[in-house]
């Protein structure tokens, strides 16, 4: 067998090794408990940094996602070892209040703090690493009796809701005399919304298949237009024009018979999760 | 006669006529001698009258500007215009926000606070000054500014900023450097320290922060960090006693109850740790 043959057998081999390396990394959302022993840096057990999407939260299948439970208490440290990027990263707590501490490789301590329940759901801390790198986090409970704890660490946590925005005009009368009206949902009345809410499907309830011709939407924050489906008079896949929610919405409607509507605007949206969930918002 | 039905028919009679007119010309000949009556009478039943249009282009007062901008959702706004006082207005004709009745974006007492219905303006880094305004509890480019398709990147930005430090800043860093929301800080002059920020009705607090737990840190967070500090004996346990901390700059020792002293609105998130125990 000469040379180039067997440098392609070679080739060929170690490609497939990749592919199959390549399929046993995690790339699903996850949920880890805590495995004794972990009570000290030397037996920090490894885990993943959370790398959510809003794309994946949106499809349910939550890629990315990796969340961590475990028992502590005064007695009982956990330590964890976990590769993060440079720059700014997330740590979300939820369950029962802990302080934690995370230190760089060589051990010097890049921030020591408490997570104590603030809302409904998780609550999100903000914290800068320096370098990309392995980090060490402690948990430690608050009282000597072992509580459960949940965290992730990296990037945010998502979530997805909906919400209902009102016509301005109230009802929509397409007359005979034919041409487009105009109608307008204003999300700035919505008082639970969050800020950074991107919307990524819209759908106009209250009219029939048939009640117009033509449905033309426009969030006139970023200017962007695009047509609604003919019938279902909704569109999806919108993440990637990241349209804000909370904007003047305005619809155009062709004319397609004389008939009168009153129109809601329902817009589903992603957001990172604040210390209160956001239930549907009217 | 010829009963006119339509435009084209109308043409046509018109043509018509003129067309018997050169025959009864040509008929009576052209010779020198004969006076030639030009006048060709009009066969038209009726015509319409040239007027100048109807549409009354009024100008915008402040009045309606403001109106436009801070009580959109109650206007009567079509494709083209605005309703408004039972005068139409044409979207064509908004004028651009007059930056000399905004105000600027300035804290007193490390208080920012936008008022609704109030114009807002700030410069960027290339010199160019941009309008925003207050409404429903929120900062923004101006609504007439969007509705004439004058979306600009650079107001919104600054629009969320603001509107997201009034209503909860956790997730700043994930949409803006350090860097940059330092810039935007100091331009409004929020110096180091706790601050607020008021959008309308919605109020947040911070603590101006140098260090690892991003720029404005609720104050809720400090306050949680700050206590745990001050009454959570094992937080340094590991920290002989008489180990000194650098905090915000500052010199801590550790006392023998493995405490700090740190005074409420130091940079507790500034921290230079020293050697852990052997």
């Amino acid at each position: 067998m000469n040379k180039k043959k067997v440098t392609k057998i070679l080739t060929t081999c170690l490609m497939s090794l990749f592919v199959i390396g390549m399929a046993h990394i995690t790339v699903h959302a996850e949920t880890v408990y805590e495995t004794e022993p972990n009570d000290s840096r030397e037996t920090a057990e490894l885990i993943e940094a959370n790398k959510e999407t809003p794309s994946g939260t949106i499809d349910g299948s939550r890629t990315g996602q990796f969340v961590v439970k475990g028992y502590s208490s005064t007695d009982d440290a956990d330590w964890f070892k976990v590769y993060l990027d440079a720059g700014t990263n997330y740590f979300t707590c939820n369950d029962n209040p802990f302080n934690y501490t995370i230190e760089d490789e060589s051990g010097n301590i890049i921030l020591k703090d408490r997570y104590e329940k603030g809302g409904f759901g998780p609550t999100a801390f903000e914290f800068y690493t320096p370098s990309s790198g392995y980090y060490y986090i402690q948990i430690r409970g608050i009282i000597s009796t072992q509580k459960s704890y949940i965290f992730l660490v990296g990037s945010p946590n998502y979530a997805v809701t909906k919400c209902e925005i009102p016509c301005r005009e109230g009802k929509i009368n397409m007359t005979s005399s034919g041409g487009t009206q105009t109608a307008h949902f204003d999300a700035d009345v919505l008082s639970n919304l969050p800020e950074d809410a991107i919307a990524f499907s819209v759908a106009l309830d209250g009219l029939r298949s048939s009640s117009v011709g033509t449905a033309r939407l426009t969030n006139e924050n970023s200017g962007t237009s695009f047509s609604l489906n003919y019938y279902t008079w909704s569109k999806d896949k919108l993440l990637s024009m990241n349209l804000p929610v909370k904007s003047t919405w305005t619809a155009k409607l062709g004319f397609k018979t004389v008939t009168s509507f009153t129109p809601v605007l329902r817009v589903n949206f992603v957001y990172p999760i604040y210390n209160t969930m956001v239930e549907e918002v009217y | 006669m010829i009963i006119h039905v339509n435009k084209n028919n109308r043409i046509m009679s018109q043509f018509m006529q003129q067309q018997r007119n050169h025959l009864a010309l040509s008929i009576l000949g052209n010779g020198k001698n004969l006076k030639r009556d030009s006048f060709i009478p009009d066969t038209q039943l009726e015509s319409g009258v040239y007027t100048k249009s109807t549409v009354k282009r009024v100008k915008f007062s402040t009045a309606v500007l403001d109106a436009i901008n801070f009580e959109y959702t109650n206007t009567n706004e079509t494709e083209d215009s605005f309703l408004y006082g039972g005068i139409k207005y044409f979207k064509s004709d908004i004028p651009s926000i007059d930056l000399d009745r905004c105000l600027d974006i300035k804290a007193e007492n490390n208080k920012i606070v936008f008022q609704t219905g109030a114009y807002y303006k700030f410069t960027d880094q290339q010199g160019n000054t941009h309008a925003l305004s207050c409404a429903y509890n929120g900062v923004s480019q101006p609504y007439s500014e969007l509705v004439t398709g004058n979306q600009n990147d650079i107001s919104y930005e600054m629009g969320k900023f603001w509107s997201m430090l009034s209503s909860d800043g956790t997730y700043m860093g994930l949409y803006y450097s350090h860097d940059t929301q330092r810039q935007f800080l100091n331009n409004a002059g929020i110096t180091n320290g706790f601050f607020s920020v008021q959008a309308g009705a919605k109020q947040k607090e911070y603590f101006y922060s140098n260090g690892v737990a991003g720029v404005a840190v609720p104050k809720s967070r400090y306050d949680t960090t700050y206590n745990m500090f001050m009454h959570d004996k094992s937080v340094l346990e590991e920290f002989e006693v008489g180990s000194v901390f650098l905090i915000g700059g500052k010199e801590y020792t550790l006392n023998a109850e493995r405490q700090l002293d740190i005074p409420y609105g130091a940079d507790i998130y500034d921290i230079k740790y020293p050697k852990k125990s052997a």
